[in-house]
């Protein structure tokens, strides 16, 4: 009976002891841990380091517009430590574009970042590589929505083409006959832009006559040509918009060698570097362009968003670009506004 | 241990019952009010160590929020067509063409990041392509001798970061009275040309993050403070601690949530972000001031209870174990011969059960004692009266020849004399049995005695009997005279001198006194001492010359007491005086007993 009653005792107080014993040697006692909000962060941080392979097909390889979009292609892939395959077609003609598509099909890569020269033809092409896992993002020029993942757009192209056709209204006192040149009838953007033009030109400027809308096929040789003819064709023409980056510059050239600077107003879309020296001299008014190398940057990003599996968001900033627009139904993302070059301030731009 | 249960065996009942008692309501009430309290204190910490840490991760989220609305702010800059095309700008032809861009740029930074409700920022700098433009509220110190360069962050180098959020020990920026403040970098980057223009900067006043973290916690007692990676205190609550460092920071083991340390409670959350950490410190103490309330009521009647339920085990204790303990010197004193107890009559459990049975037994005994002492007396008694109630044959025989000798010379007076006395004599000896007579018939017997020996010893017996009137019907035991006087016959005769024989009885002090006096040899001392012994002994039986005496003495103490013991004086050569004492007795008062044997 003693017995066991000291035993009781003392193991209570041994237990007490222990209890005691056992919390007080740790300095530092955690009552709560909050949720690992951080390590959820970190943790996608290494995903992003695996190596992409991208493909990044522009419409035609050699001219300075593309030039300057691989530059920012190139800029985003360092940082992003990615692989680019680059190639681009030596014309700008869907058959080259489909096979090299084809092509890159066969090297295994993980995205397609193509501007698309023919959305009919190509958009089979590409919907063969979407089915085999390929994320496909078109940028500048698009494809059927079906064939592809994103759609990079630089402006809206209403806003572009409305711009466009009130920057030629304010050079040629909103009067007489002007012309369009556009990059090819087949390409889903340049049609849009040419639409939105007449729509603002028909909307508000009654006293101008569009005479004559020609295809410059992005090839320079083409461009000048087709400018030479609607002088030509045209003498009281007043103005010549140029909706893709070679037609300004061409028509431009013209104008000066022809000595109607002053008479034939030249805008439209182009490059700072191909149109500084016309602007600088007169013979072109205004061009309009996004950076380039913006568009090529923000295309990688993406691409690399897509292929991570990351949503994107509509009024998401992107670092190093800013601010952009996502249209989730067309799976369309926009850039962000144009920017007019003029003579003023075209020496602040390097592309 | 064992040692231990030794001495708990040895320990009385009493302290025993005690211990146990303590024991198991102690102990238990203290465990159980520590276990609860504890448990409380503990629950309030857990309470409060979930809750600070939401509080301090809205605070992050609030100041993250705030920091990125003047990100965007900077970024604002990419949208102002002039600064660009400033910033663009590489080369100047002219002193007059750079202060005028200057002016341009420090206008618009003053414009758009020093006016409306921007009062945090202390100052804004711009570096791009060795230019400074600067707007600041205070005076500063670069940490370079010129203000073109405001740190490390001049147009060629490139952050990690588009946006970095850096502390003053990070930068070799001081401003005037070294107020502290955090420093928002963010990269000017060209979009459109993918070049890196330079680096925009926006010191803000610490008071921005007070802002945010007052609204956590007012509490008086609580400290707040924000560490960066390394512990360096960037802001906190005791503005005089913002600069040093936390050296704790390293030992601190979560970066989110709470613990506690030497009663302080600890909170911290970590920005998702960037790379703060806000800490919270509250004394333990603060929390549980209310409790402490609760805990001292607790504790004070936790005292009570300990008190009430000593109190409590020291009357149970008592009440099993001083009936016990009594019961316990009951049977001690039982042990040495004293019967005469009489335990009160407690209560009817075990032990009111056990000194009631044990009362019983003692009268019981008792009972046994006086039944057997009483018969041993009852036969003493007897024996003592059989052998006085017989007539010395001697002095039977003494007597026959006198009369035989009287016959002979034809006395016939003295022979009829002589015969009626000895038949009076005999009479008295076998006639009734009674223990007690009236005294006058005693004195009769022994005047009768006395008349025959003086009718032998003629002329050298001289005696007397006297007697108080009023005495002579009480009673006295029978045969106590006659005893004596044959006694002093015996001892105390001398030849050819007179023995005189006085017996006086008188009444003194309410008590009938009998003195038997004769002017005999007397008794040496050492014989009478030895008789004196005998008497207080009470050797009856010893069949020696004081035969009378101690036979005489015995009866007195049986029937009376020790204090009615017989009294002696003797002087060798003058006499002997035996004093007895005998309570006056009434006739009715006295119970003969019948005598069997």
């Amino acid at each position: 009976m003693n017995k066991s009653w000291f035993l009781i005792i003392f193991y209570v107080i041994a237990s007490i002891f222990l209890v005691i014993g056992c919390t007080s040697p740790e300095k530092y006692h955690v009552l709560y841990e909050a949720d690992k909000v951080k390590q959820e962060q970190t943790e996608k941080k290494p995903k992003t380091k695996e190596h992409y392979r991208i493909a990044y097909i522009p419409k035609v390889g050699n001219i300075p517009y593309f030039e300057s979009v691989y530059e920012g292609v190139k800029e985003a892939a360092e940082q992003l430590e990615i692989d680019i395959v680059y190639e681009g077609p030596l014309k700008a003609e869907a058959e080259l574009q489909s096979e090299i598509v084809e092509k890159m099909m066969g090297k295994k890569v993980d995205a397609i970042a193509v501007s698309v020269i023919d959305s009919k033809s190509l958009s089979s092409v590409l919907k063969k590589a979407k089915k085999r896992g390929i994320k496909i993002v078109t940028w500048d020029a698009d494809s059927q929505q079906e064939a592809r993942d994103l759609f990079v757009d630089m402006v809206d192209s209403e806003t572009l083409g409305r711009h466009l056709m009130d920057q030629l209204a304010l050079h040629t006192g909103e009067d007489g006959e002007f012309a369009i040149m556009t990059g090819s009838f087949s390409a889903i953007n340049h049609n849009s832009w040419v639409k939105w033009i007449q729509a603002q030109w028909q909307q508000y400027y009654p006293n101008m006559k569009l005479v004559e809308v020609v295809a410059t096929n992005d090839d320079p040789e083409i461009a000048y040509e087709a400018a030479r003819t609607l002088l030509k064709k045209y003498p009281n023409l007043k103005g010549i918009i140029g909706n893709s980056s070679v037609g300004p510059p061409a028509a431009a050239q013209v104008v000066k060698e022809q000595n109607k600077v002053g008479q034939v107003a030249v805008v439209g879309l182009s490059t700072p570097n191909l149109m500084r020296n016309y602007l600088l001299d007169g013979s072109a008014q205004t061009v309009t362009l996004w950076s380039p190398k913006k568009l090529g940057y923000l295309t990688i990003i993406l691409t690399e968003k897509i292929l991570a599996g990351e949503p994107i968001n509509d009024y998401e900033v992107i670092p190093g670009v800013g601010i952009v627009r996502f249209y989730n139904n067309e799976h369309r993302i926009v850039m962000g506004e144009a920017i007019d070059f003029t003579k003023e301030n075209v020496n602040q731009y390097d592309f | 241990m064992t040692f231990k249960r030794r001495q708990f065996k040895n320990y009385t009942l009493k302290t025993k019952l005690l211990l146990t008692y303590i024991i198991i309501t102690i102990i238990p009430t203290a465990l159980l009010g520590y276990v609860a309290y504890s448990q409380y204190v503990l629950s309030v910490e857990r309470q409060v160590g979930t809750y600070i840490p939401r509080l301090l991760n809205q605070a992050n989220n609030n100041m993250e929020r705030q920091i990125e609305q003047y990100f965007d702010e900077m970024n604002q800059i990419n949208n102002n067509k002039e600064v660009m095309n400033i910033l663009r700008k590489s080369t100047y032809q002219n002193v007059s063409n750079m202060k005028q861009d200057e002016h341009l740029v420090e206008n618009y930074l003053a414009s758009s990041f020093m006016q409306g409700s921007r009062e945090h920022v202390i100052g804004v700098f711009v570096s791009s392509k060795d230019r400074l433009f600067q707007n600041s509220r205070l005076s500063y110190d670069s940490g370079f001798s010129t203000s073109q360069s405001i740190g490390l962050y001049g147009n060629s180098y490139k952050l990690i970061e588009e946006e970095s959020v850096f502390f003053p020990h990070e930068t070799s920026l001081f401003f005037k009275e070294r107020k502290p403040f955090v420093l928002l970098v963010k990269q000017i980057i060209d979009y459109e040309n993918r070049h890196n223009l330079g680096t925009v900067f926006v010191a803000l006043d610490l008071a921005f993050i007070e802002q945010t973290i007052r609204t956590v916690d007012e509490q008086d007692d609580a400290k707040m403070w924000m560490v960066d990676e390394q512990g360096y205190i960037i802001y906190h609550s005791m503005p005089s601690l913002i600069g040093t460092l936390d050296k704790d920071k390293v030992d601190y083991p979560i970066a989110n949530g709470s613990f506690q340390s030497d009663q302080t409670l600890y909170s911290s959350a970590n920005s998702v972000e960037n790379r703060w950490t806000f800490m919270h410190a509250i004394p333990v103490r603060h929390l549980t001031e209310e409790s402490d309330f609760v805990r001292n009521i607790t504790i004070i009647a936790f005292f009570i209870i300990v008190v009430l339920a000593i109190g409590s085990s020291i009357v149970l204790a008592w009440g099993v174990a001083k009936p016990i303990q009594r019961l316990a010197g009951e049977m001690k004193r039982a042990e040495k011969g004293d019967f005469d107890i009489r335990l009160k009559n407690e209560s009817n459990d075990e032990v009111g059960m056990l000194s009631k049975a044990f009362s019983k037994m003692l009268r019981e005994i008792e009972e046994l004692i006086n039944e057997k002492y009483e018969i041993e007396l009852k036969q003493k008694e007897a024996e003592l009266y059989a052998l006085q109630s017989q007539i010395n044959p001697h002095f039977m025989y003494n007597t026959l020849e006198n009369i035989a000798i009287m016959v002979e010379e034809d006395e016939k007076t003295s022979v009829v004399e002589m015969v009626t006395n000895l038949g009076r004599m005999l009479h008295y000896s076998l006639g009734n049995k009674d223990q007690f007579v009236p005294l006058c018939l005693e004195l009769q017997h022994i005047q009768d005695y006395l008349v025959i020996q003086k009718a032998r010893f003629e002329e050298t017996l001289a005696y007397s009997v006297v007697a108080a009137h009023t005495l002579h019907d009480k009673m006295t035991p029978k045969f106590i005279l006659q005893p004596l006087i044959e006694n002093a016959f015996e001892h105390a005769y001398l030849p050819g001198q007179t023995l005189e024989i006085n017996v006086t009885v008188t009444e003194e002090d309410s008590v009938m006194q009998l003195v038997i006096q004769d002017n005999g040899k007397g008794i040496s001392s050492e014989k009478l001492a030895l008789i004196k012994q005998q008497l207080t002994d009470n050797q009856m039986f010893k069949k020696d010359d004081s035969f009378g005496l101690s036979n005489v003495n015995g009866r007195l103490v049986l029937h009376f007491g020790n204090e009615y013991h017989l009294r002696i004086q003797s002087e060798e050569g003058i006499g002997t005086k035996i004093l007895m004492r005998i309570p006056i007795l009434d006739r009715g008062s006295v119970h003969n007993h019948d005598r069997e044997n």
